[in-house]
């Protein structure tokens, strides 16, 4: 067969371009993580009449009484979202992974759709429902009660912390449901044959086992509560009531406080990274009261005669997270003047065709979004995939140093980093406030943590060999990557694209303070549409922003399994 | 044109205080030769496939192929340029692509026309006997038809030197056998120089021309499989390669040496200044017992050494009884015909012949 090593194989010992890819890939991750991040705490000391350095931003931040109140009330906002989310969350968790109640399927479909929906979209349908005059819930319980208004206040904190609480049980009831799945049913087994009854089962096994998961939940609830700007903004403004987000939001209304701004910033870095560490640890160990689980077919509790009055209880929560909130959207979106109502007469396709092809604004911001958010996504898939590589096959010494990089955006709030990269970019040498450049840049940095921890584990566990056979045979490292290693990840290579595009299109926090009016975003549009107290528009983009993500995940859960929307949360 | 000279190569993992995985070892490999790097795990000979294959960049040493220098602490040739093929423990078949498209993937990278990788790929299948499965994925394959896939991916390309890591370990027994003559029949084939590393003695026997056994880090000792069986240069070399029982004794005079209590004649004997205390191999079935009722100890005028012991264990094994013999001292295994049954707690002579009897330095 082969005749002799044959001098076949030409030498081509050019010019190897493998190098100038991964040195690239770490000057991007410079220009998206480091510089912003370095300017943040820059001008966190610098003096705001330009020149020296100074700590009075952080005194003037944390001692003067009305920037004190918002970060009091973050925290109460905070707690009381993450406690009601986990309050709610646990039982659900337990009646869909452990009992025989119906529609358990359908549920967690729900449970999905919940998690998908941004809480500023949740916000301004409940504005529709639950306005003091004009909400259709309170509308509807005046005509009964004859009073001239409704009970319901929809602008204020407890009105935020209701919607956000909504929003936030995805997070306890992913966490908790998938302990209760691993948990191997032999744990509570032998308490029982022990002669413990049932409902002390679960109080002295099971509920310890999953207690981590809770916990877990609960950070991250608190964490998102914490960072999050639009559902305040829409909710607590009109209110007159500040949390930390808004109070940043107004040290950029005139006049710009930027120094003062970054420095108020800080505290919510410091909490993020302490509590996510904290959760690290937890879910840690989390590992080690598992153990032994997936064995055989799970066995259900029956609840008999219950099954499905607490099917009727549960559903009070995806009722308040997904049907009324859709139903009002939606019937927004097809009247002619929402506080009519959706009656015949009323009922019109006119804000669609409005938004699509009569108005050059919204059409304009939905090109922007899509396109913004595949720009994000496309480069943060490739820098996280370069770097990932980097950091696992070491290729220089300190390379996982670069990962730590790409995660540390993941313990900066939205708003707090669109701070940074408006304090990097907005000045020479790099003036890119105004173009689409600096909006992608936010959305990539905001979600290259995600793309990079479901690249890197996916990296880890391909087997170096493959790709040191190829270069035995002759292909570069470049070359080796590109046909071997990337062809092999190509599903996690599309989830990462999908996890950054879907957060991406949905983005307002970041978007807020780096859009221009040529480059706003249907986010930014709802924003600037609820100022203006234009609803229907509201609804409309609202219902397309829901209707393209719905479109993707159900597509992804298709190809690429039900747990690849989970990775968002670990 | 491949042939191979490692010098003072070395290689420490944790930076270059750690402990070296590779320590200084000097070999040559001749144009055409199968050497077998053999030796217990963690001995360096992965280590050292990988220095020789360019994915690791040495502390300290080169590897020259032919007049040129591939690898120095200065400057490493990419593996891509090496003209060295690798057949990875793990076959390392990529699993998206077909039989046929792993084998092409070499062709391809040298950019030769499509005919010639359709050819080349086919003739190279044909030999691996796979041509019926080239369309296939390797998740369709057996363990042995992917290693066949490996082999021929390797070899399509002309490699100058093929180098294998542990290429039959995952495969059980008959394939094994089966992969052993396979090998080298492609070496006989194309006369490319080899380096094949293994853990398995008896692999590296039927394998290759000569093999080097390392230990620590360093090369023990190199030679053919009959040298390295008959002349093993240190206690480690015979217990590792065949397997033998290791007596510690004292070298008096001319190949005599004391141990157990006995005065014994060997084969092997050192210079003055290293007599003193030596280690006495000698290998199971090398030994017998003496017959009943002849129980002088010490070497004795028909050229046998005799040693007393008593029984401890004895297990039937079919073709052979393995014995543990408790000499005082100290204890060996025994390998005798099935037919000497001496009862647990019995005392025996044990025959050792002078020409099995080896010494080695060191105690």
């Amino acid at each position: 067969m082969v005749a002799e090593a044959a001098p076949r194989r030409a030498e081509r010992r050019g010019f190897d371009v493998g190098p100038i890819f991964f040195i690239g890939a770490v000057a991007v991750l410079a220009i998206l993580v480091i510089v912003p991040l370095g300017w943040l705490l820059l001008i966190s000391v610098q003096r705001a009449d330009a020149g020296g350095l100074t700590l009075g931003n952080y005194v003037t931040a944390f001692t003067t009484s009305i920037y004190l109140r918002p970060i009091f009330n973050s925290f109460v906002l905070a707690a009381c979202v993450a406690s009601i989310a986990a309050l709610i969350g646990t039982p659900l968790a337990w009646l869909i992974a452990r009992t025989d109640m119906p529609g358990r399927k359908g549920f967690r479909a729900l449970i999905t759709a919940a998690f998908v929906t941004p809480s500023f979209i949740g916000a301004e349908a409940w504005i529709l429902l639950a306005a003091p005059n004009s909400g259709w819930i309170n509308r509807a319980i005046a005509s009964f009660t004859h009073a001239d208004h409704g009970p319901l206040n929809i602008f204020s904190l407890g009105g935020a912390i209701f919607v956000m609480a909504l929003y936030n049980v995805p997070y306890t009831f992913t966490f908790v449901a998938g302990g209760l799945e691993l948990l191997a049913v032999e744990l509570e087994d032998a308490s029982s044959t022990l002669g413990a009854s049932a409902w002390r089962t679960m109080r002295s096994i099971t509920l310890p086992l999953v207690m981590p998961a809770i916990v877990a939940g609960f950070i991250m609830s608190f964490l998102e509560a914490l960072a999050e700007f639009g559902t305040p903004a829409f909710l607590l403004i009109p209110a007159r009531t500040q949390v930390v987000t808004t109070q940043l939001y107004l040290f950029f209304q005139f006049p710009v406080r930027t120094e003062l701004a970054a420095a108020y910033a800080m505290p919510l870095i410091a909490v993020t990274l302490g509590l996510l560490l904290l959760q690290r640890r937890i879910l840690g160990r989390r590992k080690f009261t598992t153990v032994g689980g997936k064995g055989g077919r799970r066995r259900l509790i029956a609840l008999g005669a219950w099954r499905w009055p607490l099917l009727g209880i549960a559903l009070i929560v995806p009722l308040c997270s997904v049907f009324l909130p859709y139903l009002a959207l939606l019937a927004t979106s097809l009247s002619r003047i929402w506080s009519t109502g959706p009656v015949p007469g009323n009922l019109t396709l006119y804000w669609y065709h409005w938004a699509l092809f009569e108005n050059g604004e919204t059409r304009l911001a939905i090109v922007h979004s899509l396109s913004y958010g595949a720009a994000a996504a496309t480069i943060a898939t490739i820098i996280a995939f370069l770097i990932a590589y980097t950091a696992n096959r070491r290729l220089f010494p300190g390379a996982s140093a670069l990962g730590i990089v790409c995660m540390a955006p993941f313990v900066v709030p939205g708003i707090v980093l669109a701070i940074g990269i408006y304090a990097a970019y907005s000045h020479p040498p790099l003036i890119l406030y105004g173009t689409a450049a600096i909006l992608i840049i936010a959305f990539t940095t905001r979600f290259l943590p995600i793309a990079y921890s479901n690249l890197n584990t996916m990296i880890g566990a391909v087997n170096v060999d493959l790709e040191n056979a190829a270069r035995t045979l002759g292909a570069t490292r470049l070359r080796a990557l590109r046909t071997i290693t990337a062809p092999l990840l190509r599903r996690g290579l599309l989830a990462s694209w999908l996890l950054v595009f879907i957060p991406a299109i949905r983005e307002l926090s970041s978007a807020i303070f780096l859009f221009t009016p040529r480059t706003a975003t249907m986010t930014t549009q709802i924003f600037d549409f609820t100022d203006a107290g234009n609803y229907e528009g509201v609804s409309t983009l609202a219902i397309i922003i829901l209707a393209i993500t719905l479109v993707i995940v159900s597509v992804a859960y298709r190809f690429l399994g039900r747990d690849f929307m989970e990775k968002t949360s670990s | 044109m491949a042939r191979i000279d490692i010098a003072g190569l070395s290689k420490s993992y944790a930076g270059k205080q750690g402990a070296r995985a590779v320590d200084a070892i000097d070999l040559a490999i001749a144009d055409g030769e199968v050497m077998a790097l053999v030796g217990p795990s963690g001995c360096g000979k992965t280590t050292t496939l990988q220095l020789l294959a360019g994915f690791l960049k040495p502390d300290a040493g080169t590897i020259a192929v032919g007049d040129r220098v591939v690898s120095s602490p200065r400057h490493v040739v990419p593996p891509e340029h090496r003209r060295m093929s690798l057949i990875f423990q793990s076959y390392a078949v990529w699993p998206h692509k077909t039989v046929f498209e792993n084998v092409a993937y070499g062709l391809r990278v040298m950019k030769l026309s499509r005919s010639e990788i359709e050819d080349r790929t086919r003739e190279v299948l044909r030999s691996v006997r796979m041509t019926d499965l080239a369309a296939r994925y390797p998740s369709e394959l057996s363990g042995g038809q992917q290693q066949r896939v490996a082999l021929a991916r390797a070899v399509v390309v002309k490699p100058e030197t093929l180098l294998l890591d542990e290429p039959l370990s995952n495969l059980d027994a008959n394939l094994r056998e089966e992969m052993r003559f396979e090998i080298r029949r492609i070496h006989d084939a194309t006369g490319i120089t080899m380096v094949y590393v293994t853990h398995d003695q008896t692999e590296a026997m039927v394998t290759a021309d000569r093999i080097a056994l390392m230990r620590g880090g360093k090369i023990a000792q190199v030679g053919t499989a009959h040298e390295i069986y008959e002349q093993p240069a240190t206690a480690f070399v015979a217990t590792f390669v065949g397997g033998t029982n290791t007596l510690p004794a004292t070298l008096i005079e001319p190949h005599v040496v004391e141990c157990c209590g006995a005065r014994l004649r060997v084969r092997d004997d050192f210079d003055a200044a290293q007599r003193g205390p030596v280690t006495l191999c000698i290998r199971p079935h090398s030994m017998g017992f003496a017959a009943a009722g002849d129980d002088a100890v010490g070497y004795q005028e028909n050229g046998h050494n005799r040693l007393a012991g008593v029984v401890l264990r004895q297990t039937y094994l079919g073709d052979a009884r393995d014995y543990l013999i408790d000499l005082g001292t100290t204890q060996v295994r025994v390998s005798t015909p099935p037919s000497e049954d001496r009862s647990v707690g019995s005392t025996v002579h044990l025959d050792l012949p002078v020409e099995a009897c080896r010494v080695v330095p060191g105690d």
